[in-house]
């Protein structure tokens, strides 16, 4: 038998080279690929090249390495790298007639000797003709002919196997193969691979005599070794690549594994199915491989096996097919993964998608990668390979869509889930970070979205990611853009504050959990001493520990100081407490506050506290005076309700002055003694333009009520008083400016009780039908009010008054110490606790003066203007 | 046309009725509270002496408490309660 | 310290930034630390005194017990006064001692040391030698008060006459401080002076 079964067991160490050994063999010079040169030395540098004996090399080295791989693989997988001097092997194959050879090779694979060459029949499935019949002779004649016959033999193999054999592989590409031409394509790969795997048999067979053993220059050289070795080389070598279009190669080549992919998908579908259902079930169209009639499947498989069997035998699968393998199946991977996923964001799709690699992938990888018995590590760590691969594949889909799933969180959890699981397999960390900071900036930071999005997609974003990641790394290394952004839009902290405290809603949820408590928990479920890791050291260090806070310090902290926040609380509280009707119940704001003192400490919150009490002091204090039993002002004919505030404790009410009608003016001089009765040694400042009036006027019997401000109502009151004023009268009449009369008159123009008859001159309409908007039905709850209405003076305004109190302490030290750098100020100031300004507001501030020449700014020093 | 205030929502800031719009002993506003207080005006009373000077009655007590003197740290004069108010 | 002293000090600190003195540069506190209790401060000479042009330095240590017990103050400057100890800057006046009240703020104090400069009390001194000057050879007094303020406060008043009997003393091997404070203890008589050195 010349069976490859029946050879000695490959004993790899008998059959190696060592180094030495092969540098002793082939002493080459550099050689380039573009110079005509001898054959043997052109190839010589792959050998040159190796790292040291390929049995050291890992499998997965070996597909690092790129050139060598091919030769190296195959010098473990074959068993021609025994020593040919080896004495049985000789005369077993030198026993052997030619003509038997053939037929030899139907035995079987000898997959028990891990052998992996198989016999020719094997891969001519397909009709393939040798190219050239070998002619070992060295075989047959034992004559005096012998080392020429020799010499002669391995010129005919040598010079096959370099100049003839690329020739053949690549030529099965040359043809038109089109696209759309799926089975043709096929074809090409498997006759390229089997045919050339065939006579590759054939050569090495008619090189593996002892004459293949020849003096070359003096030097050892064993021919048969060198074929071996080099064939993958020789086809992949640039000069082959010139030949032939290689991106075209890639192409069919991918196709050539769809086509097996999908067959492979659609038998396995069915092996699922009875068998019955298999044959009379199947539709033509689920079967798009097959463009004949019938389903040929079952045999596209079969050569696809056998393509591959050759592929890898010849060394090619590393280098030529091994990147396309990878190539279509992670395209595959992706049609998968869109298919199954896309959009999907409420569930887990990791199982469904493991199922699929284990049910379609793994055994597709069996079959092109047929090498399952060489050791059972190796398929292993393909598998893992793969799978590594589908869970990139995924975790780049699911990355994709990232901006929207952070929009649904929570519901998007599940998927969020599978992303972490895809990140701890795949380094996608630096992916998510760009893709992510891209889509935020791009979607979200710009003038057209609303503070409220911004802030909304902010928070689950920042949810989203310490969902993925714990230890908070992804937050701060994605979110400090849209932080930065959220920081100079200025409506940010009003409009924080609001949803932190609106009584349902992420922050408000987020607020009333305690601080303490939640606290407590993440350390209970914090890691132990080995499950903890570095920080990877690419992650910058913040100022802010952005990483183990919580959403709500996450938001403050976007202003940097908590005294700002708790200004513009403050700020906030005002407003609503001012814009309620009259002082009510406050049970939410106090509870709110309650909250609020958990997190930021009781004395940051005490003038917001005294302001609530106010509030529900005056609620008593206007229960007394009108409602309780002989309540004192019961009788009175307008209902004064004050809102008596500790000024200190206020945000600056704007000064206004506004005449009161009479009637009005009294009630609030009986309320005042009403309180000076009570309150020994207190008395009460009105603020007369500061309030909410209701009022109804009637005209025609048609009664209209209207809530508005003090200085409407009073203006309408001047109007019941007489039909027609002149503005400067008016005004002078209400006390105000004609600017402002012009302003609040507005109101009632609008509302179409009011109009200017004359430039300058208003007049009260004779009848209010045309009412627009129908306010009789429903008259709008609050007074309309714009900013500049507002009675209170604006945080920003105050901090810059309060920043104004201090120039002529500025002006003071620079007339002694000439002149100062910002930081040096901003410490003197600092030391006024009461002002808590940041450096770069008090920048601003400086810089202001600079351009107002008040001040001179040069080398990094502010000084005054000489 | 007819004219009728429903309602006359306003807003009033109080004051103490002194001489002075802060305390001469912790220098904070008499419509505030002293160094200790949280919470003005009833939590943190002013007193008035003979001598028509008044202060936080804390801030007051804590410097009689470190006198030996009962004097009006404002005028020096001797420091009495005022028992009428005014 | 106790929350009232540090509340009273910076508000105290406010006022004095917000008052007009500052803006007439008459006086003026700065913080050394932030403890608030080490400031530092400064007044100007008042108008026609010997003081006139001088900036004086003051040391304000502000006691735990703040404001019930008055802060000490003396002038790191050397001064010709006769409340103010030549040697020490040590400061007799009443308020910084039995007659402070709590109502007295740093403002106050620094007000009335100006007050001080301009009407010295040679009844309650401080400085002895100082004060029987000021009673006996008010002339004398004047002008060394003023060459002091010329020597350590920056003042603008020059005296060619004092410089060089100073002169003469340190080319004996005299500290410049001691040939002053000596000088000017013996009436500008430079023999007496060179008696107390050398007898």
């Amino acid at each position: 038998m010349f069976g490859y079964d029946n050879l000695p067991r490959n004993d790899r160490s008998q059959g190696k080279f060592t180094k030495a050994e092969k540098e002793k063999l082939f002493v080459s010079p550099i050689v380039s690929d573009e110079i005509e040169m001898d054959p043997f030395l052109t190839f010589l540098p792959f050998v040159e090249s190796v790292p040291g004996t390929p049995e050291n090399v890992t499998p997965r080295a070996r597909s690092r390495s790129s050139k060598l791989s091919p030769k190296a693989a195959l010098s473990i997988c074959t068993p021609f790298q025994l020593d040919p001097l080896e004495p049985k092997v000789r005369t077993t194959r030198r026993g052997r007639a030619p003509s038997s050879r053939s037929s030899s090779f139907v035995s079987s694979p000898t997959s028990e000797s891990g052998v992996k060459f198989r016999p020719a029949a094997e891969y001519a499935a397909i009709e393939t003709t040798p190219s050239r019949l070998l002619t070992p002779r060295s075989a047959q004649d034992d004559g005096d002919n012998d080392s020429k016959h020799a010499i002669q033999n391995l010129e005919e193999n040598l010079t096959w196997a370099i100049q003839t054999a690329p020739g053949l592989f690549w030529s099965k590409f040359s043809s038109g193969l089109k696209e759309n031409d799926e089975w043709r394509r096929f074809d090409a790969v498997y006759r390229a691979s089997t045919s050339l795997a065939t006579e590759f048999v054939l050569t090495l067979e008619g090189l593996s005599s002892t004459t293949s053993q020849v003096n070359f220059c003096g030097q050892h050289f064993d021919a048969f070794r060198f074929v071996c070795d080099n064939v993958p080389g020789i086809l992949m070598s640039t000069r082959a690549q010139k030949v032939v279009d290689l991106a075209k190669v890639e192409e069919i080549f991918d196709t050539f594994y769809t086509c097996g992919f999908k067959a492979m998908n659609i038998i396995r579908e069915d092996s699922l199915d009875e068998e019955n259902s298999r044959l009379n079930n199947r539709d033509l169209e689920e079967c798009e491989t097959c463009s004949e009639g019938a389903c040929v499947c079952w045999k596209i498989v079969s050569l696809f096996q056998q393509a591959n069997r050759a592929l890898q035998d010849l060394g090619l699968m590393e280098e030529l097919a091994g990147p396309r393998v990878y190539a279509v199946i992670s395209k595959e991977m992706s049609q998968r993964v869109d298919e199954t996923c896309s959009g999907k964001y409420e569930t887990s799709h990791i199982d469904e998608l493991a199922d699929w690699l284990k049910q379609k992938v793994l055994p597709w990888i069996e079959i092109v990668y047929p090498d399952t018995n060489l050791a059972s590590q190796v398929s292993l760590n393909r598998h893992d390979e793969f799978s590594r691969l589908l869970m990139e594949v995924y975790g780049k889909a699911i990355i994709h869509d990232m901006f929207s799933i952070i929009i649904e969180f929570p519901d998007s959890q599940p998927i969020l889930e599978d992303l972490r699981m895809c990140m701890h397999q795949a380094n996608l960390r630096d992916i998510l970070v760009n893709k992510l900071k891209w889509a935020l900036e791009r979607r979200l930071l710009n003038a057209g979205v609303s503070t409220n999005s911004v802030l909304d997609a902010y928070c689950n974003c920042v949810k989203a990611l310490k969902f993925v990641d714990a230890s908070g790394i992804l937050v701060q290394l994605i979110t400090p853009p849209v932080r930065e952004y959220l920081k100079h839009r200025e409506e940010t902290v009003r409009v924080i504050l609001v949803s932190l405290t609106e009584e349902s809603g992420d922050l408000a949820e987020e607020l009333s959990r305690n601080p303490s408590h939640s606290e407590r928990k993440a350390r209970l479920c914090g890691l132990t001493w080995n499950e903890w890791k570095p920080d990877p050291i690419d992650v910058p260090r913040d100022k802010f520990n952005l990483r183990k806070s919580d959403l709500i310090q996450a938001l403050v902290s976007i202003y940097g100081s908590k005294t700002l926040f708790i200004d513009e609380y403050r700020a906030l509280l005002a407003d609503r407490l001012l814009r309620m009707p009259k002082p009510g119940p406050i049970t939410r704001e106090i509870k709110c506050l309650e909250l609020l003192k958990l997190r930021f400490g009781d004395s940051n919150l005490q003038k917001c506290e005294v302001m609530l009490k106010d509030v529900s002091d005056s609620q008593r204090l206007n229960t007394r005076f009108y409602d309780d039993e002989g309540a004192i002002l019961a009788d009175e004919d307008v209902r004064v309700t004050g809102l008596v505030v500790s000024a200190q404790f206020w945000p600056t009410f704007k000064q206004e002055s506004l005449n009161l009608p009479p009637v009005v003016s009294n009630a609030f001089e009986k309320y005042t003694k009403a309180f000076e009765a009570i309150k020994g040694n207190r008395t009460l400042e009105w603020q007369n333009h500061v309030g909410t009036v209701e009022i109804e006027i009637e005209n025609d019997g048609v009664p209209l009520s209207f809530i508005c401000t003090p200085s409407q109502a009073v203006i309408m009151y001047h109007f019941s008083q007489e039909d027609a004023w002149k503005e400067e009268k008016l005004a002078e009449a209400c006390g105000m400016s004609v600017a402002t009369l012009q302003n609040r008159i507005g109101f009632w123009t609008s509302k179409g009780i009011v109009s200017e008859a004359s430039p300058g001159t208003y007049r009260l309409c004779s009848s209010f039908v045309d009412v627009s908007g129908g306010s009789q039905q429903s008259p709008s709850k609050y007074a309309e009010e714009s900013e500049a209405d507002f009675p209170l003076t604006s945080t920003s305004k105050q901090r810059e008054n309060d920043l104004q109190t201090f120039w002529s302490y500025i002006e003071a030290m620079l007339t002694n110490l000439e002149s100062l750098p910002l930081s040096r100020i901003h410490s003197m100031l600092k030391l006024f606790a009461t002002v808590e300004c940041s450096v770069e507001a008090l920048q601003k501030f400086l810089d202001e003066k600079v351009s107002q020449n008040c001040l001179a700014y040069s080398g990094g020093q502010y000084q005054l203007p000489k | 046309m007819k004219f009728k205030i429903k309602s006359w929502n306003s807003v009033a800031i109080w004051k103490w009725l002194a001489n002075d719009d802060k305390c001469g002993i912790c220098r904070a506003p008499f419509d505030g509270c002293c160094s200790d207080c949280k919470i003005p005006g009833d939590d943190c009373p002013l007193v008035w002496g003979v001598c028509s000077h008044c202060f936080h009655m804390h801030c007051i007590m804590k410097w009689l408490a470190a006198q030996q003197n009962q004097i009006c740290p404002m005028c020096r004069q001797d420091w009495a309660l005022k028992s009428d108010l005014p | 310290m106790a929350n009232i002293a540090i509340q009273r000090i910076k508000r105290e600190f406010k006022e004095v930034v917000k008052s007009e003195e500052v803006a007439k540069c008459a006086i003026r506190i700065d913080l050394l630390n932030d403890s608030w209790t080490q400031l530092k401060g400064e007044i100007a000479g008042p108008p026609d005194t010997p003081y006139e042009g001088g900036n004086f330095k003051l040391e304000i240590v502000v006691p735990e017990t703040y404001p019930f017990n008055p802060p000490k103050v003396r002038f790191l400057t050397k001064i010709w006064h006769p409340n103010i100890s030549s040697v020490t800057g040590a400061i007799c006046l009443d308020i910084l001692k039995d007659q402070w009240a709590a109502a007295m703020t740093l403002r106050t104090v620094l007000l009335s040391l100006q007050a001080l400069l301009s009407a010295a009390e040679p009844d309650d001194p401080q400085d002895a030698v100082v004060a029987r000057q000021y009673k006996d050879q008010p002339s004398i007094f004047r002008s060394t008060a003023q060459y002091w303020t010329g020597v350590y406060a920056g003042g603008p008043i020059q005296n060619s006459d004092y410089d060089q009997k100073v002169r003469r003393l340190v080319d004996m091997g005299v500290d410049e401080n001691t040939a002053v404070a000596t000088l000017s203890s013996h009436n500008w008589d430079l023999e007496h002076a060179t008696e107390h050195f050398f007898s």
